[in-house]
């Protein structure tokens, strides 16, 4: 089987930037100012408390045993627990983890469905006023910050209009239809601006690949300026695109934090932001946690289909 | 077959929408920075000076933007609030420099274990999606605008280092720096200042510009967040945030920061486009 | 005889390509460089010359053998030696353009192996810097300007003139005059000429071009694949070539070749791929004259003449006439 085979060199390539980034996202927490369990128990703890903290965190042990653990649990589902509300903080993740999840894919489905074509179309008519209208507009496009879009978008099709509902708490789990209708807004916010950036990108692989002599040869042959384009050069396009929407993914989820506040949306973003002004900061390690797996998964998958794509690379 | 042969007439045309977006981003650059370096002298009201009697006031001659909801001049906190957004994000942006380019000169010069160690570390920094580890750094290490934008300026680092090292890679095998080798020039001081760092800074250049467009929006998103600039301290984030809160009473004071934003990023954009395309050998 | 000032003794170079392989591209190569005298050393491209010039500079990785100078192991220098040594030989690289960095003017250029070595102060350097300019040629308001304000003659005037500042005794051309039209070649050898009386330079020039190594060396190698496959000096090398290889590139080259003579050699194919060699005679397989036992023993570099050393197998029945000749007068 190839793809198991893809699949696993792929895995073992990953690994080292797995560890580094846990290491990454352990030391977050050496960066607590002044003595963490003072921080996270409040200046008038009783040493009893602070005792029992350091207790729970391990942090009387050394270092390499506090990642160990840390590495440990984190990797068997627990990522400790709230000191501030004392729930476990992957039940925590995992119920805000899902409305998150679905406002990235619709985003990135909105970013596809705008980036794509436009870039192509650019491509095509690469250097002509139309393009440098197009490539004007993307490039202010990714100029406006998503969340502020958010803002208009507010503005102009909740209060005024009134089609879809302002900014305010759904729950996926309790009312499906309604989280969904309020996911669009946000995630047109976010996907409109990924979708300007994913048509500059998609215009200069596409450019790349028109001036192929691959291509050149295909239009010596006679066949139709639409079946190049879309079939051959997009096809030919298709690894630095794997590459644009990994990237993407990245970018989105983090746009998603900050558009979630504005949306007052209950996702990790949301559960970040509350954790921050909580200090709760084991909240906080693993939602920065759960956000770097997401990308390092994504880009396995770009990996291996890269691997799969790619004749040339085995 | 309108790729192969392009009409003149289009090039032309292409030529007067570009010329026109490029002289637009040095006219908003310049106004930025007259702005940053002027702002106490332009503004009219104290920025953080409140007055209860007189909140959310509309557009006026007096007040040229209104008033917030704490009776804020809001035309002079915007004034203010460029000063600390611009030099937030160009404290983020040299911070950025400061890491990238001196790692990314190693790794591309040196190569080999060197290269592969920092590679490494890039890598696992690039697998946190940016703003969110700068969240994370901050919200750690406590609200504040510098914590914020030193966070910023980590997690925009890596971008220099690639493109660092990828440049010293590709002048590494130029003859000129054989030659320096061949009589003796090495090190910091007689190979990396008067070689290296001259031959690659041009691109650097183009990717500072970017990255300024990038620090300003995550310093807006971060002083959204109330991650970065603190009350009574405007910015352009600070601004918006606080428009926020009053988003159904006074919705022009959320579009004003908002076009700041934008068209300042947009020009850093452009000037980037621009020092990219004038330093392409293939177009003259 | 007096003792060489720069020797390599049989040294080898290889660049590893990819894991656990290597390409030999010297491949144990002697070489003389006596006082006063210039050295040809000549060969296509892929031959290797280049990459001897840089083993002598230790510019390459030497993976066998020795460099010495003023017979002593430069592997074994001091700091302090290292620099004497590294003052002593300088080297014209080929291309004049790439050769100057781009962001620096003519005079920073000029002036760096003296900043680099510490001589003297800012103003003296300078003056030294301006003399190896108007040495070369080169008018004073060049000084200023950078690489791509200069033609490519200036350019190379502008290199030879770097490599003169520290007072060096040799001068390495490696393809000094290869990337310069015929007239320019022609004005940069005879400036060469000039500089060498001037300057009482040792040089060892390198080129793949027989017309231009005869007009300047009094010695030539002939380079093939990482092997010196003839010695001798210039005169009779091209008077009685002593190996197949060269008698192929003298064919070439109508100006230097006596017609009358003859026959054209054309060679068959490009230069193998020293990442592979062929077995036996590195030359066999476009060797007219190749026979089973050359794909089988490689040659030595033998002295089959005085001062004239060959390393062809066959060379004692190809060239019978030529060696009974110079035995005989």
């Amino acid at each position: 089987m190839r793809i198991l085979r893809v699949v696993g060199t792929c895995l073992v390539a990953a690994i080292p930037t797995l560890i580094l980034a846990t290491l990454i996202v352990f030391m977050l927490q050496r960066l607590i100012p002044g003595d963490p369990a003072v921080a996270i128990a409040g200046e008038y703890a009783t040493p009893e408390n602070l005792e029992r903290i350091r207790e729970e965190l391990g942090l009387n042990q050394p270092l390499i045993m506090q990642y160990l653990t840390w590495i440990g649990n984190a990797f068997t589902g627990d990522l400790g627990t709230s000191f501030q509300t004392g729930e476990s903080i992957t039940a925590l993740v995992m119920q805000r983890l899902p409305l998150t999840a679905l406002l990235t894919l619709m985003a990135l489905l909105v970013a596809i469905l705008v980036g794509l074509p436009t870039g192509v179309i650019a491509a095509q008519k690469v250097d002509t006023a139309f393009d440098r209208f197009l490539t004007t507009g993307a490039t202010f496009g990714i100029a406006i910050p998503n969340f502020w879009l958010g803002m208009m978008l507010i503005i102009v099709f909740a209060l005024n209009l009134g089609w879809f509902p302002g900014p305010g708490g759904v729950s996926l789990q309790d009312d499906p239809a309604g989280a969904l209708r309020a996911l669009v807004l946000p995630a047109l916010a976010l996907g409109l601006v990924g979708g300007a950036e994913i048509c500059r990108q998609v215009r200069s692989a596409m450019v790349e690949s028109l001036s192929t002599d691959y291509v050149r040869t295909h239009r010596a042959k006679g066949l139709s300026n639409r079946s190049i384009v879309w079939k051959h050069a997009l096809k030919n396009s298709s690894l630095p695109f794997a590459t644009i929407v990994g990237l993407q993914v990245s970018r989105l989820i983090g746009g998603a934090v900050v558009v979630e506040a504005v949306f007052g949306l209950s996702g990790i973003g949301s559960l970040a932001v509350e954790a921050t002004n909580q200090r709760d900061y084991g909240v906080i390690q693993a939602v920065v946690f759960v956000a770097a797996v997401i990308v390092l998964l994504t880009n396995l998958i770009v990996d291996v289909s890269y691997r799969l794509l790619d004749p040339r690379i085995r | 077959m309108a790729t192969v042969d392009t009409p003149t007439t289009s090039t032309t045309a292409r030529r007067k929408v570009g010329r026109l977006s490029v002289t637009i981003s040095y006219a908003i650059l310049a106004l930025v920075a007259f702005v940053v370096v002027f702002a106490g002298v332009l503004a009219p009201f104290d920025p953080n000076k409140q007055d209860l009697n007189a909140i959310l006031l509309p557009m006026s001659g007096e007040h040229w933007l209104g008033t917030d909801d704490l009776g804020r001049d809001v035309f002079s906190r915007m004034l203010h609030g460029t000063r600390v957004s611009v030099l937030a994000a160009l404290l983020a942006v040299a911070l950025s420099v400061v890491i990238g380019l001196p790692f990314g000169i190693a790794a591309g010069w040196l190569g080999g274990v060197t290269d592969l160690i920092i590679m490494r570390i890039v890598d696992a920094v690039m697998s946190f999606p940016a703003i969110v580890l700068a969240i994370g750094i901050t919200a750690t290490m406590g609200p504040d605008i510098i914590t914020a934008m030193i966070s910023v300026g980590i997690v925009m680092s890596p971008a220099i280092l690639r493109l660092a090292r990828a440049q010293t890679m590709a002048i590494r095998s130029e003859t000129y720096i054989e030659a320096a080798t061949s009589f003796g020039a090495r090190g910091l001081r007689r190979m990396v200042v008067p070689h290296v760092i001259p031959n690659i800074i041009q691109p650097i250049l183009v990717q500072v510009a970017v990255l300024m467009g990038f620090a300003l929006i995550a310093e807006a998103s971060l002083s959204f967040l109330q991650l970065g600039v603190q009350p009574p301290t405007a910015s352009w984030g600070a601004v918006l945030s606080r428009s926020y809160t009053f988003l159904d009473q006074a919705p022009m004071q959320i579009f004003i920061p908002g076009i700041a934003i934008a068209s300042t990023v947009f020009a850093f954009n452009i000037i980037g486009d621009e020092i990219q395309r004038l330093l392409d050998p293939k177009r003259k | 005889m007096t003792e060489p000032l720069l020797s390599l003794e049989n040294v080898s170079v290889r660049f590893p390509i990819g894991r656990r392989r290597h390409v030999t591209a010297v491949d144990g190569v002697s070489l003389e460089l006596r006082e006063g005298e210039t050295l040809g050393l000549i060969g296509e491209s892929g031959s290797g010359k280049s990459t001897v010039a840089r083993a002598a500079m230790g510019l390459a990785p030497i993976a066998e053998g020795t460099v010495r100078w003023r017979g002593k192991d430069v592997s074994t220098f001091n700091a302090k030696e290292r620099r004497a040594f590294s003052e002593a030989v300088q080297m014209v690289f080929q291309d004049p353009h790439s050769a100057l960095d781009p962001r620096r003017t003519i005079l920073q250029s000029v002036r760096e192996p003296l900043d680099v070595m510490g001589r003297g102060n800012k103003k003296d350097r300078r003056e030294v810097a301006a003399k190896a300019l108007e040495d070369v040629g080169l008018a004073t308001q060049m000084l200023s300007r950078y690489p791509h304000q200069l033609s490519g003659g200036q350019k190379q005037r502008a290199n030879i003139a770097r490599a003169l500042v520290t007072n060096p005794k040799v001068l390495v051309c490696d393809e000094s005059v290869a990337a310069l039209d015929v007239a320019l070649q022609a004005e940069i050898l005879n400036l060469l000429q000039d500089l060498k009386a001037e300057y009482d330079l040792t040089i060892l020039f390198i080129s793949h071009d027989l017309s231009v190594v005869s007009y300047l060396a009094d010695r030539i190698s002939v380079m093939y694949l990482g092997n010196i496959v003839e010695n001798a000096t210039t005169e009779s090398l091209v008077e009685q070539s002593l190996h197949p290889y060269s008698e192929a590139l003298l064919s070439a080259q109508p100006l230097v070749h006596d017609s009358s003579e003859g026959r054209r050699i054309v060679l068959k194919g490009d230069i193998p791929s020293p990442v592979s060699p062929p077995p036996g005679c590195r030359f066999n397989t476009r060797c007219q004259f190749a026979q089973e036992g050359c794909r089988e023993v490689k040659p030595d570099l033998v002295e089959v003449l005085p001062g004239h050393a060959s390393a062809c197998l066959r060379v004692d029945e190809l060239y019978a006439d030529r060696l009974g000749r110079t035995v005989a007068s």
